[in-house]
């Protein structure tokens, strides 16, 4: 006992463990900080630990090359003995990762911690968000799926856009002018060795600074952080409430990382891991590629983007919005920290939050995406066709054979990019359908050429009955000058009959 | 004191409970999570309720029926259609109509076994050869019967004109749109037919509760045929080796063009 006793001191004596340990863990932090909303920090960083514990375990058997990569993930989906699991926990980790990481910098910022003197602290965080995006990035690179090549080639084709250097990046980025062999190899040095470093680093820096400048009191509202008074304030607030964050202010922090451990695993057990969707080859086109979900938001905005504002979303609002985010320590150095006197603060979060969280809902249900199959699969809904003229029956089934179901919905089943069919006959007449077939408009591609007067006869005949009973169908506010004669497929010349036909 | 050792078996209790839930959870079920057999391949896709689901069922309706298109869950239409027919519309599709080809060397989707599956599933799912044992039903394709249109029109009067007359309750087949849609073929299956999940009757009770003969179809098909308006009936016209009515030059050529 006496001589491990012995090694112990010599050991502390030689690597100063226990003084260490006090100026970490034993740290004084104030009392008011052992607190619910301060447990988002350190469950970020739980969150990386599983990643690189997984994610090296995972590195055991993945083949970063372009033809065994997809392999080794069906390998450890379905032949290594639980590995679909340790990929699941590798997947849900890193959602949980970017979540709680969106957490922290929320509160930090409602909190005010990025205020004087803390501004490295905020500085080094942003670097950090950026790091773990990045992974998330080259992570889903990784699964070498359909919604890797996609995404990486939405990706590459951003920052090909990007004034002179466009091309010199993509090349950088690629390893090559396209998505190949190297590109893979590229992204998963990226993911395994570069970012980890680099987040490894700055995760040394992040928490030296909050061990040097002092984790963030909780706000008091009405208290003005001043640069001149704030050092003794805190030291005040130490020396009256502080108290050692081991074994004082950590119980919280704890509590709330089991509950993130026990979640990552319930998830990865219950969802299982993502994919990997289907072979990486852009020949196929049916395919609904989808990034993760914190790219979801992102997805759906470069989707709904007028052209006009492409270059302004893609490049000059991140750009800004990262050097106002860089700035905001400098800009709001002093004053107010307290949420409940920073109405401004509280509301833009609401905001962001709102419009990422749409977008990513939009992204994830994308409505301006047609729905390929539905007009072989989609059945025309029986309350349809119940009662239906011969050539209107046979109007429902040109409507799906023209695959107009794919953008225009029918009971609920289709496509949304076009409006639901379901009561179009109370929102245009015969003849204006006439024109909007034929003539397209409004996104709706011109069908003209590609239809026949009698089946466009068939179809608007069968897209007046769809109205409900109890609304009367459309009709024209005058009565119309010509009425095209009832059977106009006879004044059709024969020729152009038969070209319409192709 | 007694609080306490309740709050205390309380504690245990649902510590009792979740290990056990968690063993039944690793041990006993699948977990939901665990990957499937992986992603077939649509190409690979052999089951026929998902290739029907899929492929088959806009047009055609749920379970076969209830759809826009030709009914095919239908004992009598899987007895009058010859198999290799039903092959053959499958693959090839019917030019002219809304039926498209469905084979890949046709441009379509499915390989030659997906389009057996579908041909093998249709009739192991929906055929009921045993209803008409040994009853005559008419012959898919009329071939070798030659239509009357005098004849037919007399028969349209008879037993059509009350539901299908123009202006008439289920609506007009007269209709020159209609005629430009559909085939001779198609005119003629629905005759036989009828639509059993609308309420159309088939061949058996519509000549006045009697059935229809071979020639009266094909005497109606070929009253259609004429009404069809001349210049579609033109565009239509195409190579139609072995087909049926060669005394009704337009019922004829594109008899062989099929079912919509």
């Amino acid at each position: 006992m006496k001589t491990l006793r012995n090694m112990a001191v010599w050991l502390d004596e030689r690597l100063h463990l226990t003084a260490l340990w006090a100026s970490s863990a034993g740290h004084e932090v104030p009392a008011t900080s052992g607190s619910w909303w301060y447990v988002f920090g350190s469950a970020t960083l739980l969150c990386f630990i599983i990643q690189v514990i997984t994610g090296a375990c995972l590195a055991f058997v993945y083949i970063p090359s372009t033809s065994e990569a997809y392999t080794s993930l069906q390998y450890l989906n379905h032949v290594q003995f639980w590995g679909w699991y340790l990929r699941a926990i590798h997947y849900w980790g890193s959602n949980c990762m970017v979540a709680f990481m969106t957490c922290h910098m929320i509160q930090v910022f409602l909190f005010g911690a990025y205020k004087y003197p803390r501004e490295l602290t905020w500085i080094s965080g942003l670097f950090l968000l950026l790091c773990t995006l990045g992974m998330a990035f080259t992570g889903q690179v990784m699964r070498w799926d359909q919604d890797a090549y996609w995404g990486l080639s939405i990706g590459a084709s951003i920052m090909g856009r990007i004034p002179l250097i466009g091309g010199q990046l993509v090349h950088l980025l690629l390893a090559g002018p396209i998505i190949a062999g190297e590109t893979l190899s590229r992204f998963f040095t990226l993911h395994v060795f570069i970012i980890p470093g680099l987040i490894i680093a700055i995760i040394v820096m992040h928490l030296r600074l909050v061990l040097a400048k002092g984790i963030n009191e909780y706000p008091r509202p009405g208290y003005q952080v001043h640069r001149a008074t704030y050092d003794a304030d805190y030291a005040d607030i130490i020396r009256k409430e502080g108290v050692p964050f081991v074994p004082k202010a950590v119980d919280k922090d704890l509590i709330f990382s089991a509950f993130v451990i026990v979640l990552i695993l319930v998830l990865a057990l219950v969802f299982g891991p993502k994919g990997p969707k289907g072979i990486p080859d852009p020949a196929l086109v049916d395919t609904n590629p989808r990034p993760d979900f914190y790219f979801l938001s992102i997805f759906a905005a470069l989707a709904l983007l007028p052209d006009w504002m492409e270059m302004l979303v893609m490049f000059i609002a991140p750009a800004i919005g990262l050097l106002y985010l860089l700035a905001l320590p400098f800009i709001s150095n002093t004053g107010e920290k307290s949420a409940r006197r920073r109405p401004v603060a509280v509301l833009s979060v609401i905001l962001i939050v709102l419009v990422i969280v749409t977008l990513a809902w939009y992204g994830e249900t994308s409505p301006w995406s047609p729905d390929m199959v539905a007009w072989s699969g989609a059945a025309v809904p029986v309350k349809f066709l119940k009662g239906r003229t011969p050539l209107q029956m046979h109007g429902a089934t040109l409507l799906q054979n023209k695959q107009c179901r794919n953008c225009h919905s029918l009971g609920g089943e289709g496509g949304e990019r076009g409006p639901s069919l379901d009561a179009v006959a109370t929102r245009l007449t015969a003849d204006q359908m006439v024109r909007q077939i034929i003539q397209g408009g409004g996104n709706m591609p011109a069908y003209g050429k590609k239809v026949t007067p009698p089946e466009v006869d068939a179809m608007v005949s069968f897209m007046t009955t769809l109205r409900p009973e109890s609304t009367p169908p459309s009709r024209d506010s005058a009565p119309p000058m010509n009425k095209l004669p009832r059977d106009f497929a006879v004044v059709l010349p024969p020729a152009e009959q038969a070209d319409a036909k192709k | 004191m007694s609080k306490s050792r309740n709050s205390m078996q309380t504690r245990r209790r649902i510590s009792l409970f979740s290990s056990v839930l968690l063993l039944l959870c690793v041990a006993g079920c699948e977990p939901p999570g665990k990957p499937g057999a992986g992603e077939v391949s649509a190409e690979d896709v052999m089951d026929f309720p998902t290739l029907y689901a899929t492929n088959c069922q806009g047009c055609h309706g749920v379970d076969g029926k209830n759809g826009a298109a030709r009914i095919l869950n239908d004992p009598l239409y899987l007895t009058v259609i010859p198999k290799d027919q039903l092959q053959e519309t499958i693959e090839m599709g019917r030019p002219g109509t809304a039926m498209p080809a469905w084979a890949q060397s046709q441009g379509g989707p499915l390989t030659p076994k997906q389009v057996t599956a579908l041909v093998n599933g249709i009739e192991q799912n929906w055929a009921k050869p045993v209803n008409f044992h040994g009853a005559a039903v008419p012959s898919y394709s009329g071939e070798g019967v030659n239509g009357n249109a005098d004849n037919g029109r007399k028969l349209f009067g008879r037993d059509c004109f009350m539901c299908h007359g123009p202006g008439a309750r289920i609506g007009s087949v007269t209709d020159a749109s209609f005629l430009s849609l559909v085939t001779d073929q198609a005119l003629r299956t629905s005759i036989i037919v009828g639509r059993p999940d609308f309420g159309m009757p088939d061949y058996r009770v519509l000549g006045l509760g009697h059935a229809l003969s071979d020639q009266d179809i094909s005497d109606l098909v070929a009253y259609l045929a004429e009404k069809r308006p001349p210049a579609v009936t033109a565009a239509l016209v195409g190579p139609a080796p072995g087909a049926g009515n060669e005394g009704n030059k337009s019922t004829g050529s594109s008899s062989e063009r099929g079912t919509q």
